[in-house]
């Protein structure tokens, strides 16, 4: 105690940092980890061998692929994140987070969220839009923990006691003002129950906002704090300051002004504006400068001392880190190349992009700051540097593995869709004969996976081992500094360290910087749908359409098929006419997928005759040989609900399609007379009539809608009504 | 669809706008780390990671 008053009488302020909050992230991180990397590795092997689908609804690939993807990303790397700027933002700024509470219910609620994740999207409950699946009330849980987050680390800010904001505190801030605006907009939507909602925005709007979302989650969820710990824990790790932190600052500025804009490249060749899709290619080819230049920052950090990589587990993963940052900065404008993404959009070069990336990069960074933290959080040391060795070979192995496989499967399926012959027609008319042809690259896939998850079972042992040999009483560290006030901005420095010094108007400028991007790029876009010719003979879905475009929104179907036929000759060969804007209007959401690890199906409307839909989805073998599609008996036992179709048909009114007061209130009763419809003509080949109310016909109903408005043939549009 | 969309709003010299407003940001970024006299400044600046307050008690570091 006398010692404390010594101190406050020299002017000093006494504080202690909240490790505790730092430690229940590091435990949440490692549980997850496991848990994600776990449901990655089995996804992986159920493309490669399709019966470990298990005939079971909760275990399909459609709807474990989503939770894989958001507990890989929300729930690893998210805790993660939070960890490392728990631990780094306290230190930087010289004072305890400005509420325990507060942080405690940013880890419960988010714990929380991804407990609701694991429940509702086995479940098939889904708003279909890539890692942005959860529905409507874990998207408002979302929002509310994420400003908890924000508010309290906005009045740590507050109570700093460094005048300086460091480049690292910067990354943070973008990523929280970021992400809660992406997070808000996409997930826009009308709910119809409790876990049911319809896309606020349709069509051509909802992949053109879906993918601004999409990128940029990938660009403040997974890039930006990523290089804000970067900025943290090599120079900590390793001893020395950053290279040149002048590079960092205009590597912080370059980076969030362009990343926002470069969204458009996951829909080249869609029917988006062709200037939007130019606009997001060329700041994609730009984004390669700030990239470059972080990750150059990062590495010669380590300048002089790469005899410590060799040796130091703790380098050995952030070096690597940093490096597969560089390689995936660099693969990405590659493949935002109108040219180069004509051939690997829709293949499995993207899944290994996104994999060097995630693995490399987070999965990497992750391990090197677990290390860095444990044995400081724990005062103690490392169980064991062997242990971590091993997990990092097994690691780059497995990641190696992982990323050669997807490049030669994507490479080859690539070009296996697009090769025609000297006489126009397609070589590979039969899309399976390009799935057969990469199932051994699935297996090496899966494998390598394997390898990454063990070496993270690795960590997880010996972080395990490192905790339980840490001395048992843990005394809180406190901590001596001048308060903020002795330490005034300096009256003659420049614009720069005035404005680093006041973290409001310093946010002010990171949130213009990523609208400017925004606003250019969203809104006529938004606008743009005044100017999508509104073709009469587009109709929205009939009662027993939407009741079956629901069942394949739950089913997850937009994991493996896309619905957008690009405008190019192999395309047109082997699907149908060319996508138009117009035929989405009434798509919530929209259905465009990212991977064809089955056929499009934007023209298979009319294709194949009911009976053909009804044996591919019970078993697509007998049909379609060599098939690694799932069985799906249990549309053949569940009811289609027909109660609940007037109100999604008023909701779906109230988004704007043309209903009539008879369509709504009459819904059930006419999505049973085409269920009649559809009967008919399965009873004449042997189904019984008893299937009339199950989720199949419903299923089939929408499937023999899908892109037939347009054809060309009246009779045939006529046929459908 | 496409053309439709484009001669209904001739929008597209934002994307010469969107290349010279990041240019400026850009030019703008490298001057103001760049200018006179900041070099100390940012050295020390770079340091912060290595100074977390002087501890009290406990026997970490």
């Amino acid at each position: 105690m006398s010692t404390e008053t010594n101190v406050q009488e020299q002017g000093y302020e006494t504080f202690s940092y909240d490790d505790r909050l730092t430690k229940m992230f590091v435990i949440a991180t490692m549980l997850w980890g496991v848990i994600a990397l776990f449901l990655g590795v089995w996804i992986a092997f159920e493309l490669a061998s399709w019966k470990l689908n298990l005939n079971l609804p909760w275990f399909t690939f459609g709807r474990l692929r989503p939770l894989h993807t958001n507990a890989a990303i929300f729930a690893f790397v998210g805790n993660a994140i939070f960890a490392g700027v728990y631990y780094s933002t306290q230190r930087l700024l010289k004072t305890r987070m400005a509420s325990d509470i507060l942080g405690k219910i940013h880890f419960w609620g988010w714990q929380l969220i991804i407990v609701g994740a694991a429940v509702t999207l086995p479940l098939g409950i889904s708003s279909a839009k890539e890692y942005a699946e959860l529905e409507w009330p874990l998207d408002i849980l979302v929002a509310l923990i994420w400003v908890t987050f924000g508010v309290n680390f906005f009045l740590t800010l507050k109570q700093r006691r460094e005048r300086h904001i460091y480049v690292a505190i910067w990354f943070y801030i973008a990523t929280i003002i970021t992400v809660a605006v992406l997070y808000v907009v996409n997930n826009l939507a009308l709910p119809v129950g409790f876990m049911k909602s319809y896309s606020a925005f349709a069509g051509v709007q909802d992949a053109l906002v879906q993918w601004w979302y999409g990128h940029n989650a990938v660009a403040f969820f997974l890039t930006t704090p990523f290089l804000g710990l970067m900025y943290y824990y090599v120079p900590k790790a390793i001893n020395r300051p950053v290279y040149s932190y002048r590079l960092s600052i205009i590597h912080f500025w370059s980076l969030i002004f362009v990343y926002i804009w470069a969204g458009p490249h996951h829909l080249l060749y869609s029917t988006l504006p062709e200037w939007v899709q130019t606009l997001g290619m060329a700041f994609s080819v730009a984004l390669w400068a700030p990239s470059w230049g972080g990750m150059i920052n990062g590495l010669l950090t380590l300048r002089g001392a790469w005899d410590r990589v060799r040796k130091e587990p703790i380098l050995k993963f952030l070096a690597t880190g940093v490096t597969f940052y560089g390689m995936s900065t660099f693969e990405g404008p590659l493949l935002s190349i109108k040219s180069v993404n004509s051939l690997a959009h829709f293949t499995d070069w993207i899944v290994g992009h996104v994999h060097s990336g995630t693995i490399g990069w987070n999965y990497m960074m992750t391990s090197g700051m677990l290390y860095f933290m444990v044995p400081k959080l724990w005062n103690t040391k490392l169980y064991s540097n062997r242990l971590a060795n091993i997990q990092f070979w097994s690691a780059t192995i497995g990641l190696l593995l992982y990323i050669m496989s997807m490049w030669t499967a994507g490479i080859t399926q690539g070009l296996m869709w697009r090769a025609i012959d000297e006489t126009g027609k397609l070589v590979y008319p039969n899309f399976v004969e390009t799935v057969v042809k990469i199932l051994p690259m699935y297996w090496v896939r899966a494998f390598g996976g394997t390898l990454v998850l063990f070496g993270f079972v690795v960590l997880v042992y010996n972080v395990y081992k490192t905790i339980k040999n840490a001395p048992k009483e843990q005394q809180e560290e406190t901590f001596k500094a001048l308060p903020l006030s002795a330490n005034p901005i300096d009256a003659h420095g420049g614009s720069h360290r005035k404005l680093e010094g006041l973290p409001l108007y310093f946010s002010v400028l990171a949130f213009l910087a990523i609208l400017v991007g925004s606003v250019i790029e969203l809104i006529p876009s938004l606008v743009s749908n005044q100017f999508i010719v509104k073709d009469s003979r587009v109709r929205p879905y009939s009662a027993l359409e939407v009741a079956g475009r629901d069942v394949y929104v739950r089913e997850g179907c937009y994991t493996c098929h896309s619905q957008l036929v690009r405008p190019m000759a192999a395309e047109q060969l082997r699907y149908g006419r060319v996508s138009e804007a117009a035929e989405y209007v009434y798509d919530r959401p929209f259905q465009w997928g990212s991977r064809r690890i089955g056929p499009d199906l934007h023209r298979v409307g009319k294709k194949y005759s009911h009976m053909w839909h009804y044996r591919h989805m019970l078993n697509p073998r007998d049909v379609t040989p060599g098939s690694i599609m799932p069985n799906y008996p249990w549309l053949y036992k569940n009811k289609v609900k027909f109660g609940v179709l007037p109100k999604k048909l008023s909701v779906l009114a109230a988004l704007g399609a043309p209903y009539s007061e008879e369509e709504i209130n009459r819904a059930p009763e006419l999505a049973k007379m085409q269920a009649k419809t559809i009967m008919d003509e399965l009873v004449a080949d042997g189904v019984p009539a008893k299937m009339a109310d199950k989720e199949i016909v419903a299923l089939i109903a929408y499937l023999q809608r899908l892109g037939i408005d347009m054809a060309e043939d009246k009779d045939e549009v006529a046929s459908t009504k | 669809m496409k053309s439709q969309v484009l001669s209904n709003f001739a929008w597209t010299d934002l994307t010469v706008v969107a290349f010279l407003i990041f240019l400026g940001l850009f030019i703008f970024a490298v001057y103001w780390t760049f200018r006179k006299g900041s070099k100390d400044f940012y050295d020390n600046v770079g340091n912060l990671p290595f100074d977390e307050g002087q501890p009290l008690t406990g026997d970490k570091k």
